[in-house]
């Protein structure tokens, strides 16, 4: 069969031949790294480039984080940074999609040419570990272990990410409300599931010494399926008092209606992780009222600092949503606008780069009780500070703070227990805001 | 007892939905012959249109549902009768399959493009859905009664229908002879659009009745309803509505029941219970007596198949022939050339992404070129590769390209641990089985940490020496080549003659001694392997992957692109690869024009529903969009050679409808065995017949 032949010897030769002469070649240049230290740097211009799920499942939840960066770069720097004004070229979005999030962290480097990459919010960050190999400087919202891959990753609240091994706050919230009976309902999503797994954690480390006793943990719940009939005859048929939720708002909504119709929305309190968001709470109000939150970060209101008046009202004025992913934004934005202004005129990656990483102290400008750079990559770091709310009367309110400071802090690395430590801020500097502080219980 | 209440009772409300969308599939397939996959999609458009009237015009729940259910409803599923199903109903199994995927992507695709951005809490069909009704120590809310009243209204209208009307009559008249009932003077395509509409109407009702039990509008919500009531039909036989209606209501409440006996934090509860109405549908597939009955009955010929025609490359005359062997190695040398020096990087990884997935559609090419059987798990198969080379790459510190080859093996030895219970299965019920065995490995498998690790994914490195892109892509390019060269050698060898001749009737093949389960497997298992490779390439070039980037979406899109572009040939799984980059990149890079802006984000949106949309060619063109252009460049050419040499043309050339029917038998049998006469006889150039090239 000479015509078959030959067609398998054009088929396999050529490109096997051409793989033996040219891959030498190919290692030697295009590897496709991130283009130069200054590339995306202009006399008058620094480009950045963002990456969320904008559509998807939880669209909702991470699209908003452009919206926060731009507020800051709008209101703080309006004029860019030492002559340079910071554009946003682009705002890609990976549809929730973990190959398009690699596409996309990619197209940023090679065909955007952005300098850094400004405000990622996704539920699976798999370009994290391309931008973290070709030392891209990336900030985002920290609800992945990807940033942990490398030292040129910054989240909003340190890169360090461990579900499953938290600190005993939400034990002691527990604890606080009279609760000795505790459960935990997630979804079978990794990140819902390891939440749960933290919780159960937290409360037979910390909790047993006070009586804790775990009555339920339900990790088996389909995402985005909102029927919870049986989880509320487990809570009903356990006696349980305090129940922790690791769903998405509507998940947490479903719940508490379902404790209502059972008649055990008052015997169960409930913490939520998430939904710490006005709009959240104009929709749902009266699905949450009693409803524990926590933050660690400076409550959302006027009157504790100047950083966090200032992140509100540049929300207000450009009409976006007061959430987790909009102030992450905010704070990716601070931070990269810190490091630039403290780089001065030699604006390289890794000058930007080596800048953050000396930081022990980052605060966001009075938002976050302290982030300690030299080790938030890869540890909890120093400091775990939470700030409780309560939704009382249809508005949330700080609970368990004294006077204008709302934290409850823990010892943080390896805590011991739940007893609390104190601020590791002096509150009469930190808690600056001129404006009157906002009622707490 | 009260236990298994409390939780049964719950479950009613789901039974009752699963049991609508079970009659509705049934329905259309005994009237019309199509198992409509579509069905999903109608369910998807009447909640969205319900969505926008209450949610976001404000209209009142009774027009909404007028608007939704009364009016979108049949008409839609008029539409899909009158422009596509009714021209269909003597053409085989898997195009009728295929068309009905392809809408299940393309309709989905084109309302998300139309109704952009995330839709919330839909609303409920009763006007008081958070009240309360008790009934001892039991309760329900306002939406679970609502979703039970409209079943059971529903269902008693349709007994009703079938059994004390004529029109009932007719319908089930034309599921046993379309021909007997029109000689009897009764227009069968009019009995068919009314079990369309009335189809139409009860998907409707089913995606607004189920809508609110989910957080949002999503398509993926009602595909995976779709399966649960795929089971439900499959326990019916595909043929008897009360027991659809039976099945949907138990799985409904053991489904629910679960929940109160699994332990709830154990990988039994995390699996399980998502899982369970596709353990059921694998189970009902290879041990119900109604499915074994259903098999095994009919006309002895019913599986018998004319073979395929010969691929567009036979028509090659020597000169041409000649040609193509000089300018072929030419313009794979000036691909890669062009590819490696000339091509910005962003573009040079695309195409390193379309040949990868070129290496993928080639298991697609290998198992439905060759056997005619629709698979849709090779998603898994690909991520099962992907996720092996991964683990053991990292936790075990072997050479990636070993691991590659073993991520290869684990998803063959797959292929062939699905192929063997599935011996008996063909068509339709084969197709079946594997999207169940997609959904399992999604579910089940995919989120273990030894495996897929969940939505955090596994990382798949670089073979030492091929870090740089430009090394990756002439990887990517040897692997390509040598699993082509490995699918063209198996359709010429014996197993690809075996399974021609099995395609052609099996029953025949095993009278000449051929063992139809020992072919079959190993196609299962080649293809798998093939898939298995391409998918441990694909996640060495992300570098991290995870289970989201196989799931059963996936499968479907590939199977979809792959059958429009050209099942039986390598080309046209090159095309579907590089088409499947390079689609949606076009269209990103147009909508950052300011003429397409309004393109934005919803490119990927345009992108599915084109090709969902595409798959509607299959229909006219089985041989895929590549060969059909092929043959008519190829008649073309000769028909110009044949000027130039001052001969007359052939009669081929000239004959337009050898051209429109490139398949060429002159015999088509229906889905149930019926012979229908069909079109002239081809008519093949006389020229010395050539083997099919690539």
């Amino acid at each position: 069969m000479p015509g078959l032949a030959s067609r398998v010897v054009r088929l396999v030769a050529l490109p096997a031949v051409l793989s033996l002469i040219l891959v030498a070649c190919g290692n030697a240049s295009g590897g496709g790294g991130g283009g130069s230290q200054t590339q995306g740097v202009t006399s008058s211009e620094i480009d950045i480039g963002g990456i969320a799920a904008k559509t998807g499942p939880l669209a909702n939840q991470y699209g908003p984080i452009f919206q926060g960066v731009q507020a800051y770069l709008d209101t703080q720097v309006p004029n860019g940074v030492n002559g340079r004004k910071i554009k946003y070229v682009a705002q890609l979005d990976d549809q929730t999609l973990p190959s398009l999030n690699v596409s996309q962290a990619r197209a940023l480097v090679t065909q955007d040419n952005v300098f850094a990459v400004v405000g990622v919010a996704t539920p699976i960050f798999a370009g994290g570990k391309y931008l973290a190999q070709n030392n891209i400087p990336t900030f985002g919202w920290n609800v992945n272990p990807e940033w942990s891959d490398g030292p040129s990753l910054f989240g909003e609240k340190g890169s360090y990410l461990n579900f499953t091994h938290p600190g005993p706050g939400i034990a002691w919230l527990a604890n606080r409300v009279g609760a000795q009976k505790v459960g935990t309902i997630a979804y079978t999503v990794s990140q819902s599931a390891d939440c749960a797994t933290g919780q159960i954690y937290g409360y037979q480390k910390y909790g047993a010494a006070v009586g804790q006793q775990v009555v339920l943990k339900d990790t088996s719940l389909p995402f985005g399926f909102t029927d919870i009939s049986g989880d509320v005859t487990q809570l009903k048929n356990s006696g349980a008092q305090f129940v922790g939720t690791c769903m998405d708002p509507t998940g947490n909504t479903v719940l508490s209606k379902g404790l209502q119709q059972a008649g055990l929305y008052n015997q169960v309190k409930q913490y939520w992780p998430n939904g710490y968001d006005q709009s959240v709470l104009n929709q749902f109000a009266p699905l949450m009222e009693g409803v524990y939150f926590e933050t660690g970060f400076v409550p959302y209101a006027h009157g504790f600092t100047q950083g966090m008046d200032s992140y509100l009202d540049a929300m207000a004025k450009i009409g976006a949503p007061v959430s987790d992913v909009t102030l992450a934004g905010w704070i990716n934005a601070d931070l990269f606008v810190t490091a630039l202004k403290q780089v001065g005129s030699n604006v390289t990656r890794q000058n930007v780069i080596n800048t953050i990483n000396k930081m022990t102290h980052y605060t966001a400008g009075g938002i976050s009780p302290g982030i300690d750079w030299t080790q938030q990559h890869s540890n909890p770091g120093p400091i775990d500070c939470n700030a409780f709310l309560q939704v009382q009367q249809g508005k949330f309110t700080s609970v368990f703070g004294s006077g204008k400071n709302p934290f409850v802090c823990f010892q943080s690395p390896n805590p011991t227990s739940m007893t609390p430590v104190p601020f590791p801020n002096d509150p009469s500097t930190f808690f600056n805001s001129t404006q009157p502080t906002p009622k707490t219980s | 007892m009260t236990h298994f209440l409390s939780f049964a009772i719950p479950g009613i409300p789901y039974g009752f939905v699963y049991a609508l969308v079970a009659v509705g599939l049934v329905l259309t397939y005994k009237t019309s012959g199509v198992f409509n996959m579509a069905f999903a999609a109608q369910a998807y458009v009447s909640a969205a249109i319900y969505y926008g009237a209450v949610s976001q015009h404000h209209l009142s729940k009774w027009v909404g549902f007028v608007l939704a259910v009364v009016v979108a409803g049949p008409a839609l599923g008029y539409v899909l009768d009158r422009l596509l199903f009714r021209h269909m109903r003597t053409a085989p199994t898997v195009v009728k399959l295929i068309t009905g995927l392809g809408l299940l992507i393309g309709i989905p695709s084109i309302v998300q493009f139309f109704w952009p951005g995330q839709h919330q809490n839909p609303p409920s069909l009763s006007p008081k859905p958070n009240a309360v009704y008790h009934f001892g120590s039991y309760h329900i809310d306002g939406n679970q009664l609502v979703v039970i009243v409209a079943v059971l209204v529903v269902m008693a209208g349709l007994g009703v229908l079938f059994r004390f009307t004529a029109l009932g009559l007719k319908m089930r008249a034309v599921v046993e002879s379309p021909r007997m009932v029109e000689l009897a003077g009764i227009n069968a395509d009019r009995v068919s659009s009314f079990a369309w509409m009335l189809s139409g109407f009860l998907a409707a009702l089913a995606g607004v009745l189920l809508a609110p039990y989910y957080a949002n509008i999503d398509a993926t919500n009602f595909i995976a309803l779709l399966v649960a009531a795929i089971a439900a039909a499959v326990f019916a036989g595909l043929a008897s509505l009360p027991l659809a209606l039976a099945g949907g209501l138990f799985l409904g409440i053991f489904q629910q029941v679960l929940t109160g006996y699994l332990p709830l934090n154990s990988i039994w509860a995390t699996a399980l219970r998502p899982s369970f109405p596709f353990i059921v549908l694998v189970l009902l597939l290879l041990f119900w007596p109604l499915v074994r009955r259903r098999r095994e009955a009919g006309d002895p010929l019913a599986g018998v198949d004319p073979p395929p025609p010969a691929l567009a490359a036979s028509l090659r005359g020597a000169t041409l022939d000649r040609l193509t062997t000089i300018i072929f190695p030419i313009f794979i040398v000036a691909y890669i050339g062009i590819t490696l020096f000339l091509v910005p990087t962003h573009w040079l990884f695309l195409l390193t992404q379309g040949i990868v997935y070129a290496t993928i559609f080639l298991s697609i090419t290998a198992l439905t070129g060759m056997s005619g059987q629709i698979s849709l798990c090779q998603a898994s198969f690909a991520g099962l590769g992907a996720f092996t080379a991964g683990q053991l790459a990292t936790e075990f510190n072997i050479n990636v390209i070993v691991a590659l080859l073993i991520g290869g093996a684990v998803a063959a030895a797959a292929g062939a641990l699905v192929a063997i219970p599935t011996l008996r299965l063909r068509g339709l019920y084969l197709a079946l089985a594997t999207l169940a065995f997609a959904l399992l490995a999604s579910n089940l498998l995919f989120p273990q940490s030894w495996l897929g690790n969940g939505d955090t994914g596994v990382n798949v490195p670089r073979p030492p020496g091929f870090n740089g892109n430009r090394a990756f892509f002439l990887l990517a390019m040897a692997v390509f080549a040598v699993c082509a060269v490995v699918v063209i050698l198996v359709r010429k060898g014996t197993v690809g003659r075996y399974l021609s001749a099995m395609r052609g009737s099996q029953v025949a093949a095993e009278t000449i001694g051929i063992n139809p389960a020992r072919a079959k497997i190993t196609i299962f298992a080649l293809s798998a392997g093939i898939a298995g490779v391409g998918g441990a390439m694909f996640g060495s070039l992300q570098g991290t992957t995870s289970g989201g980037d196989y799931n059963v979406f996936f499968s479907i899109l590939w199977i979809v692109l792959v059958l429009t572009t050209g099942v039986r040939t390598v080309e046209g799984a090159v095309n579907a690869g590089i088409a499947l980059v390079l689609v949606p990149e076009l269209l990103s890079d147009l909508g950052g024009t300011s003429v397409f802006s309004f393109l934005g984000n919803r490119v990927t949106a345009l992108s599915f529903f084109l090709f969902g949309i595409g798959a509607l060619t299959y229909a006219k063109h089985p041989e895929g969009a590549v060969e059909f252009n092929k043959r008519r460049s190829l008649l073309w050419i000769a028909a110009w050679l044949d000027r130039r040499a001052g001969r007359e043309p052939t009669a081929g050339v000239a004959d337009a409808a050898t051209l429109a029917r490139g398949q060429a038998p002159a015999l088509e049998l229906s889905g149930d065995g019926q012979a229908v006469a069909d079109g002239p006889a081809p008519v093949v150039p006389e020229r010395s017949p050539h083997p099919g090239g690539p």
